[in-house]
């Protein structure tokens, strides 16, 4: 048993020990409020913090002001009757790329998910890829559109997805910035980092591709 | 010999907190809650304004395009302005009414977004509006809108600290979720024990609220947000 009066410690010695409790006494601290912060952090959903939550309203409102230019170019068009046949033919193909009416193109990423992955994955990393950008995805050759494309489970802990079972490895294509979709899913605390925890041992391939190719609905 | 192994074991126990701390994945949150607080609504109040107010142009242009295309009927041909119409209603730009359910959503009574020492379990997490969303659709919602913001495919729900985005729109609980849809199917789906067991299971344990109302009739916004169409391209364009 180890008693105060044993340490016969010169001043030197008693200075640095006070020193180096109270540097690990500070650490205690900070290391607990750290662990504090991540039981909130540690969600489904990435770590951010209220610049990014700035930079996202500023970006979207950027991204209105682009839509709002294109509708009154259209509406302008709509105006003249030469020109509103023209503007009636780009809203058709508009809307057609928009609905899966049309096979489309584009860069992008192809993400491989291994076996394993459970519908709340599944779910977490489409919305993770349309944060951060992407126009379309599809999920083992199925294009996502409308509100047909719910994934369930079933009791032998297949994932079905349009009534079809997925077979895994899961691949998700993603046409938009590939460099922002590939950089938000590899952030600290992102969706990359998630599923590393959650899943020990496994990861999932990113690619950039410059070219992603997806069918028509 | 014994003061050694005393600062042995302290330089142990220093080296592994420091290694603990440098691998913790933390929001870069301010240490003072309380500027923080009042620096975001005052920064973000200003924007979420100005998000309103583009939106509510994006919906007024809408809608006058489609005055203006029914004006335009003479010059134009009916079948393509049918099919533009279909198309229209298919990515979410038309109002769509029918039967349906309404689910309103709850943080645990007390729970504040705003304070510090929040307990994540009390609130409704934006995970939880995603699953939810996903269980509508495996139940062939034709439509749904969250606090009126309209679902689309291409919508996100995302959080940012502890508010929930919704197509980048601020959306603050309760959450109404408006779904028009087969009704019996809707809320047998809702109900089956096996679907959003974490949710229902926090619902008990917080208090959190969690009710299913069937409607004989509801009415979905149409979306009042942007196309992105920057990177997508069909063969020819």
């Amino acid at each position: 048993m180890l008693r105060l009066k044993d340490l016969n410690l010169n001043s030197g010695r008693r200075r640095a020990i006070f020193f180096t409790s109270l540097t690990l006494g500070l650490l205690f601290i900070v290391q607990s409020r750290s662990f504090e912060g991540l039981s909130i952090a540690h969600t489904r959903d990435s770590a951010s913090n209220v610049f990014r939550e700035i930079q996202v309203l500023r970006d979207t409102n950027k991204s209105l002001l682009v839509e709002i230019s294109s509708l009154e170019e259209t509406y302008e068009k709509t105006k003249d009757s030469s020109r509103s046949i023209q503007a009636l033919e780009d809203e058709i193909r508009k809307f057609s790329m928009i609905t899966g009416g049309k096979s489309i193109h584009g860069p992008g990423i192809r993400i491989t998910v291994p076996k394993g992955a459970d519908v709340t994955t599944l779910i977490d990393l489409f919305n993770e890829l349309y944060n951060s950008g992407a126009e379309a995805v599809s999920l083992n050759g199925v294009r996502l559109t409308g509100n047909s494309f719910g994934l369930d489970t079933i009791p032998n802990g297949q994932i079905l997805l349009r009534g079809n079972i997925l077979e895994s490895p899961y691949v998700f294509l993603a046409i938009g910035e590939s460099g922002t979709m590939e950089a938000s899913l590899r952030q600290t605390g992102g969706f990359l980092r998630r599923f590393e925890k959650d899943h020990p041992g496994r990861t999932l391939k990113i690619e950039k591709r410059e070219r992603v190719d997806m069918e028509k609905v | 010999m014994r003061l050694s192994i005393i600062f042995v074991v302290l330089g142990v126990m220093i080296g592994v907190f420091f290694a603990a701390q440098f691998g913790t994945d933390v929001p870069l949150d301010g240490a003072f809650p309380a500027d923080q607080y009042q620096a975001r609504r005052v920064l973000i109040k200003d924007f979420i304004d100005e998000q309103e107010g583009l939106r509510d142009r994006i919906a007024k242009l809408n809608r006058q395009i489609d005055e203006r295309q029914k004006r335009n009927q003479a010059l134009l041909s009916q079948t393509k302005l049918s099919y533009l119409d279909e198309l229209k209603r298919a990515a979410g730009l038309t109002t769509i009414t029918g039967k349906g359910v309404v689910i309103n959503l709850g943080d645990s009574p007390g729970a504040s977004r705003e304070s510090t020492g929040i307990i994540p379990e009390a609130l409704v997490q934006a995970s939880d509006l995603r699953d939810l969303v996903n269980i509508l659709r495996t139940g062939n919602a034709d439509a749904i809108a969250i606090n009126n913001q309209r679902i689309l495919s291409t919508t996100h729900i995302s959080a940012v600290g502890n508010s929930i985005l919704v197509n980048n729109s601020y959306i603050v609980p309760p959450f109404a979720i408006f779904v028009v849809g087969d009704v019996d199917y809707l809320s047998s789906r809702l109900r089956d024990a096996g679907v959003l067991s974490d949710l229902k299971k926090r619902a008990s344990q917080y208090q959190l609220q969690f009710d299913l109302t069937l409607k004989s009739h509801v009415n979905i916004p149409p979306y009042n947000g942007n196309f992105r169409m920057k990177y997508v391209a069909t063969e020819g364009s």
